[in-house]
């Protein structure tokens, strides 16, 4: 169980990595082109932090099953 | 109204707030563990505030828009490190939480010296880390210097002001404590983000008639500023922001002021909710962000980054939102400077005069650690006025430096049991001495990577590679009986 709790972890802090470092130079790295009128990476970094927290709320939710069965029955 | 009347008026008010904050803040001060980590209760609300308070400081308002005024979207890198770093905090604070109710932690030191055994480790990351921290309350009293500067046009000095602004904080902190500290947090923050909302909308209705229009402005003006690298930071690339934000990332929870709030929480429940709605507070980087780069077209450009922020506001402001203003960055500076000194007192305290003269009474080190706050608060400001080459290099290094203890403190305090003292020992001077030799001699990045990184990938090698070829360390548990013991405390 462990083992779960440390691999949903690793792969939300993988995804936000590459979400905010990853995705702006290859997908939004033209200065002239906008969306929604914003330059593209002012765009995608105002998008991201009102983005993140809806990942890590379903990582919370996760965390909290597995922790729900840690109390069952153990972490290993 | 004179800018001598908005500093003085701003003045007295920061003071009201420091001082009303430090009262409410008193009780529960009993003891050590009382003052320094709220006897573990601290709620969900209040730790946000606190989190927020000493994470978003006079950087965030002044620094990051001068950061994306003169060096463009290598600023968003500030954006991403934090929230990396929450996705990191996780599960990394409530295991430390977990180990700290245990074992009776309430510094990085105290988590350092049991985990490796050694009394030794512990006095030795005190000092090194009591010493970085110093350093980085330059960043606040720089932030507060600007604000003299600026908007009081030369009629405080800044010397004058930063003393008495700090006098404050001291007696705020001697009576309040880390819950005071908090209290003040809440006024702190509330006020930064009303400035940062009003200056977000203002700027772009009164220098460019709209956000549309700002927005036009930036794509077709100064479209290079938008991307990476830009064409005025030439070497800070794609690959610089990986791993800038990688290695700050990791490295923003070994800072020992938020390392320790780790242990102030209610419980572990308590620090992931803060996990995940603390990055909304990144909203308020980018509307600051985006400041920087309307004041390109608005001041245009050949001004000192820092000083932006405070330029617009006396230009756009009223006098009576000016006072606010001053308050809102005063307590940006002055605030968030409380829990450094708070824990550098206690490092010095507890990790270092206790471990050395073992006779001295738990009550002892209480007040110690209170009555240090005033001398370490002193060093701070006099070591930025007499020798400020020496604070400079010392916070080029101090973020890269103290990533370095990320092997020590989470992969071998949190999971492998295999870490041996000498294994964090020699790692952490491969990663001091490297980072010292690749940073003070400019050559950051190596090769596009941030070099703080590279230090400490050759941390991490001589870490595991000693600890294998040594003894480990005896005190420690299995990870799978942190997650139980974490459980049971959510339950």
């Amino acid at each position: 169980m462990s083992l779960k709790i440390v691999g949903a972890w690793l792969v939300l802090n993988v995804v936000v990595l590459v979400l905010y470092t990853v995705i702006p130079p290859l997908l939004f790295n033209d200065g002239a082109g906008r969306i929604l009128g914003m330059p593209e990476m002012l765009f995608w970094f105002t998008l991201l932090p009102i983005t993140i927290p809806g990942l890590m709320a379903m990582l919370y939710l996760v965390d909290r099953r597995l922790m729900r069965a840690v109390q069952r029955g153990g972490a290993r | 109204m004179s800018p001598l009347l908005i500093l003085l008026l701003g003045l007295v008010l920061t003071f009201g707030v420091l001082v009303a904050g430090g009262y409410a803040g008193r009780r529960k001060t009993d003891n050590l563990e009382g003052w320094l980590v709220d006897h573990r209760g601290m709620g969900s609300v209040l730790l946000w505030f606190l989190l927020g308070s000493e994470i978003y400081t006079a950087f965030t308002f002044q620094g990051l828009a001068g950061y994306s005024y003169t060096k463009g979207a290598a600023g968003f890198y500030n954006v991403a490190q934090n929230d990396v770093a929450y996705a990191i905090a996780f599960l990394v604070l409530p295991c430390i939480w977990v180990l700290g109710k245990k074992y009776g932690y309430v510094t990085q030191a105290d988590f350092v010296a049991h985990r490796y055994n050694s009394k030794a480790l512990g006095v030795f990351v005190a000092l090194s880390t009591a010493l970085i921290m110093i350093a980085y309350i330059d960043l606040n009293i720089t932030g507060l210097a600007a604000i003299f500067r600026v908007l009081g046009d030369g009629s405080i000095s800044p010397i004058v002001g930063n003393v008495l602004a700090f006098a404050v904080l001291a007696c705020a902190i001697f009576i309040g404590g880390i819950r005071g500290n908090a209290i003040q947090s809440v006024a702190k923050d509330l006020l930064m983000f009303a400035a940062v909302v009003a200056v977000f909308v203002v700027v772009p209705v009164h220098f460019f008639g709209g956000f549309g229009d700002m927005f036009t402005a930036f794509s077709t003006k100064i479209p290079h500023y938008f991307e990476l690298p830009s064409a005025t930071a030439k070497d800070l690339g794609p690959l610089w922001l990986i791993t800038t934000v990688l290695m700050t990332g990791m490295g923003q929870w070994m800072w020992p002021q938020w390392f320790g709030t780790a242990f102030t929480a209610a419980t572990p429940r308590t620090l992931k909710r803060q996990a995940v709605l603390m990055p909304f507070y990144q909203i308020v980087k980018v509307a600051v962000l985006t400041v920087g780069f309307a004041a390109v077209l608005a001041l245009g450009t050949g001004l000192a980054g820092n000083d932006v922020v405070m330029r617009i506001m006396r230009e756009l402001f009223p006098d009576w939102a000016l006072v606010l203003i001053v308050v809102a960055a005063m307590l940006s500076a002055i605030v968030p400077a409380g829990p450094i000194v708070m824990t550098s007192a206690s490092l010095l305290s507890r990790n270092v005069v206790q471990v050395l003269r073992p006779a001295t009474t738990d009550r002892s080190v209480f007040w110690l650690t209170k009555v240090l706050v005033f001398p370490l608060t002193g060093a701070a400001l006099v070591l930025t006025m007499l020798v400020p080459s020496l604070i400079v290099n010392v916070l080029l290094v101090a973020y890269s430096l103290v990533t370095q203890l990320f092997p020590g403190i989470v992969i071998g305090g949190i999971f492998w049991r295999r870490a041996s003292k000498q294994g964090m020992l020699a790692g952490l001077l491969t990663g001091w001495v490297l980072c010292g030799v690749l940073l003070l001699s400019g050559n950051d990045p190596v090769f596009g990577i941030n070099a703080g990184l590279i230090a400490l990938a050759a941390n991490i090698v001589v870490f595991v590679v000693v600890s294998l070829a040594t003894s480990p360390s005896p005190n420690t548990q299995r990870f799978a009986e942190t997650v139980e013991e974490m459980a049971a405390e959510s339950a």
